[in-house]
């Protein structure tokens, strides 16, 4: 009786935990529509801020409906929100040209964007932190440079990739010269937002900075400025690569291959890669540098691109 | 007697409390690693990405056997994924009907010239490799090859491919177009751990629209046991895997949506083709093989459904499904039987190993055994009813509580079955599995274990299925 009575109060808890469970699946979908609601709400707000900021620099004239509605407010209260909003002027921002190069940045400060960005980013846990330092660099948000610079050797990896990436953003080439500095792994993730970035926003490489980071000891950095070198076909750079081949890091030397698979190399390189042969570190890499020499002697028109497509 | 009835009692609770247990903490560490995994992927768009030259190359390797029914809009499908640098390789396992002569005319194919494939894996005989003349399919390759099951295609089809990464599916499945997308960002992303596998969520998509091969409208099955494995897919992948993915034991990587380094597999064998169950083998002998080279690595899972499968619908399939896993991971536990509390394997010979067997290989003959012992006490009279009435609504409200728990946490990350109709539905269907689907397939296991003690030979079993409903 005593077992029964005491299964039967533990199946009334049960029931009561499911039906608790119900209740925040309901509330998840109400939720999720009153989301909608607030983005419909969030895009009308934009589309009115930015058409008006669009229409005062391009001197056009402005609908007075625009200025006459004034009714729309949102606050950007929470991450989500700030993310959302964040995300439709970055899309306008890589859609759209203006002739006002600060119309952005202006409504992100009018908009309240710029505070709470400013906020996030001062803060101790990683994941404001680094979403800030993410839109700062998407938007444009050139003032919030001296905030992230101190970021690039943070202790969290996605602070730190943030502060990285956003110092490419702001600086460009320039800010390859703390590369012998970096201490820290570099993942392939960040190399590609590095070289994508460069190659949207500083398509000149700038040699100056270029030689200054070949000081690194880093694999990780050696690895990206490889990729550097074939992304920008910086030819005169190909010494530098044929070098690490004989590189101990196994990632190293495998990038270095790839990217001579897509270059022309003459005789003298041939010769300093057969040199190098005697010297390399990992049972496979004799066999696809053999493969490498073979594939540049054979005098056809090679079809040089990355991968196999 | 009453010693013996005390002592199967306390097995039987000790048992199922463990269980319940190692369920609890797996919800615990599936809200973390979900959690985490969003707010990760905030940092990776794969927007970002797609312009990007120094991406991993991927194979996307699918056997086909006679799916000469839905071969074409299968493989417009699998031709309309994005990624820059990726190649399409189809593997004609010796099929019967005209899938190879359907594809030659759909796709202009020519018989291409034969190149050396890796020596490490071994495969049966190719009988030709085709390539399109037509330069919107320079991605896709044919692999015309005398029979020898799917293992055995799939390990073709690594040896020919010249890419970095390969991705194991099945030609009969809808794969979402950013799929690759996204299921390369953990290889992207890796520091001081290789990823030696990565799978993602796998979602039924029968009775929904499929237009030019991709899923256009999501529906909930119409029959009840594939409404059912909906809800079990949830569990498994939602909460399972996304669990053991965050303690790093995940053991099992779908075999219809696996993302592999290509010099791994060959390093390894490939797929073993005497198993029915390819995908736990693989995937364990990859982390024996890491273990055994003492170089840190991971199996990684994804959340997000990017694969579309059609769930047997009939009883009758079910348990030839059910039937050949139970026989897959009986033979992969025998096989691996070393790693059993072994500590040179660590945490995966010491804890995870020991799961599958206890928990996973050993749950149904638990079970099996359970119903045993209730027919025998029943006999004697040895059951107090009420008590035992009791246990069973308690122990029915636990399995509610964890499908209710993977249908909420499914419901707030993602958007598939967002309606308030589509969860009503799925949670009638969660509460009748304990009556529907589960006697069926404790039926199926136990049938396959029961063929693999008595050694009685059995093959992988025919998969009749629907097919989608296209446009």
């Amino acid at each position: 009786m005593m077992q029964e009575q005491l299964l039967y109060t533990i199946a009334l808890g049960l029931v009561i935990f499911l039906v608790f469970l119900w209740v925040v699946i309901g509330y998840s979908i109400i939720i999720r529509q009153s989301r909608y609601v607030t983005r419909s709400k969030i895009d009308a707000f934009f589309i009115q801020k930015l058409s008006m900021e669009y229409a005062e620099s391009n001197a056009l004239n402005v609908p007075t409906h625009l200025h006459n509605d004034q009714t729309i407010a949102i606050k950007l209260n929470n991450g989500r929100k700030l993310q959302y909003a964040s995300s439709i002027l970055i899309r306008v921002q890589d859609t759209f040209y203006s002739e006002n190069d600060n119309m952005i940045e202006q409504v992100c400060k009018e908009s309240g964007i710029y505070k709470e960005i400013n906020k996030k980013i001062k803060k101790q846990n990683w994941y404001p932190k680094a979403m800030a330092i993410w839109l700062s660099y998407e938007l444009d948000l050139k003032s919030h440079l001296t905030c992230i610079k101190p970021l690039i050797s943070h202790k969290n990896v996605l602070v730190r990739r943030e502060a990285q990436i956003g110092l490419v953003r702001f600086w460009g080439w320039k800010s390859l010269k703390i590369l012998p500095q970096l201490k820290y792994p570099i993942s392939l993730w960040q190399q590609i937002r590095i070289i994508e970035n460069l190659m949207d926003y500083f398509p000149i490489p700038d040699l100056t900075y270029m030689n200054k980071a070949l000081e690194t000891q880093n694999p990780f950095g050696i690895e990206l400025l490889i990729r550097l070198i074939r992304r920008f076909e910086m030819h005169a750079y190909k010494n530098y690569v044929i070098e690490q081949l004989a590189h101990p890091n196994k990632n190293v030397s495998e990038t270095a291959i790839e990217v001579l698979e897509t270059f022309d190399l003459n005789a003298d390189q041939l010769y300093k890669i057969e040199n190098l042969l005697t010297l390399l570190p990992t049972a496979n890499q004799p066999i696809r540098i053999s493969q490498l020499i073979a594939l540049q002697q054979v005098p056809t028109n090679k079809e040089k691109q990355h991968g196999n497509n | 007697m009453e010693i013996i009835k005390n002592g199967i009692d306390y097995f039987f609770l000790v048992y199922g409390i463990a269980l319940f247990i190692c369920y609890f903490f797996l919800i615990l560490f599936a809200i973390a690693a979900i959690h985490k995994n969003k707010k990760r992927s905030l940092f990776l768009n794969e927007n970002d990405m797609k312009g990007a030259i120094d991406l991993p190359s991927i194979s996307l390797i699918a056997p086909a056997y006679n799916e000469g029914k839905s071969i074409i809009i299968n493989v417009y499908s699998l031709l309309s994924i994005q990624y820059p640098y990726y190649e399409l390789i189809i593997v004609n396992d010796g099929s019967k009907d005209d899938s190879l002569q359907q594809l030659i005319a759909e796709f202009k194919l020519e018989i291409a010239p034969f190149y050396q494939s890796d020596q490490h894996i071994q495969h049966a005989t190719v009988i030709g490799i085709y390539k399109s003349t037509d330069p919107k399919y320079k991605h896709l390759t044919i692999i015309n090859k005398q029979n020898g099951g799917r293992a055995d295609a799939l390990n073709c089809g690594i040896a020919y491919a010249k890419t970095n990464l390969v991705l194991c599916t099945d030609a009969d499945c809808i794969i979402e177009q950013d799929a690759l997308l996204k299921m390369v960002r953990p290889y992207l992303e890796e520091l001081d751990k290789e990823i030696i596998a990565c799978g993602g969520a796998i979602g039924i998509a029968n009775d929904s629209i499929i237009e030019n091969g991709i899923l256009k409208e999501l529906k909930i099955p119409k029959s009840i046991l594939a409404r059912i494995q909906v809800v079990e897919y949830i569990r498994a992948f939602l909460l399972g895997r996304m669990a053991w993915h965050h303690i790093d034991g995940l053991m099992l990587v779908s075999g219809a949506f696996g993302l592999y380094p290509r010099s791994r597999v060959l390093e390894v064998g490939g797929f073993d083709k005497n198993t029915v169950g390819e995908d736990l083998e693989l995937c364990i002998r990859l982390r024996s093989h890491m273990e055994q080279l003492r170089e840190p690595y991971e199996v990684v899972y994804i959340p997000e459904t990017l694969c579309w499968t059609e769930a047997p619908s009939t009883r009758k399939v079910y348990i030839t499904q059910r039937d050949r896993w139970a026989r897959g991971l009986w033979e992969t536990i025998k096989k691996h039987r070393q790693l059993f509390f072994n500590p040179k394997y660590r945490t995966m010979g010491m804890l995870f190993f020991p799961y599958w067997v206890f928990f996973e290989l050993g749950a149904p003959i638990v079970e099996f055994l359970g119903l045993i012992c209730l027919i025998v006490l029943t006999v004697f009279g040895l059951i107090n009813w009420p008590v035992a009435i009791a246990l069973f609504v308690v122990v029915y409200l636990i399995g509610c509580i964890f499908s209710t728990a993977a249908i909420l946490l499914y419901t707030v990350n993602f958007k598939h079955y967002a309606k308030g109709s589509m969860v009503i539905k799925l949670l009638l269907a969660a509460y009748l599995e304990s009556f529907i689907s589960h006697p069926i397939m404790l039926y199926a296991e136990i049938k396959g274990y029961f063929k693999k003690i008595f050694g009685i030979k059995s093959t992988w079993g025919t998969m009749t299925r629907k097919g989608f409903t296209t446009k």
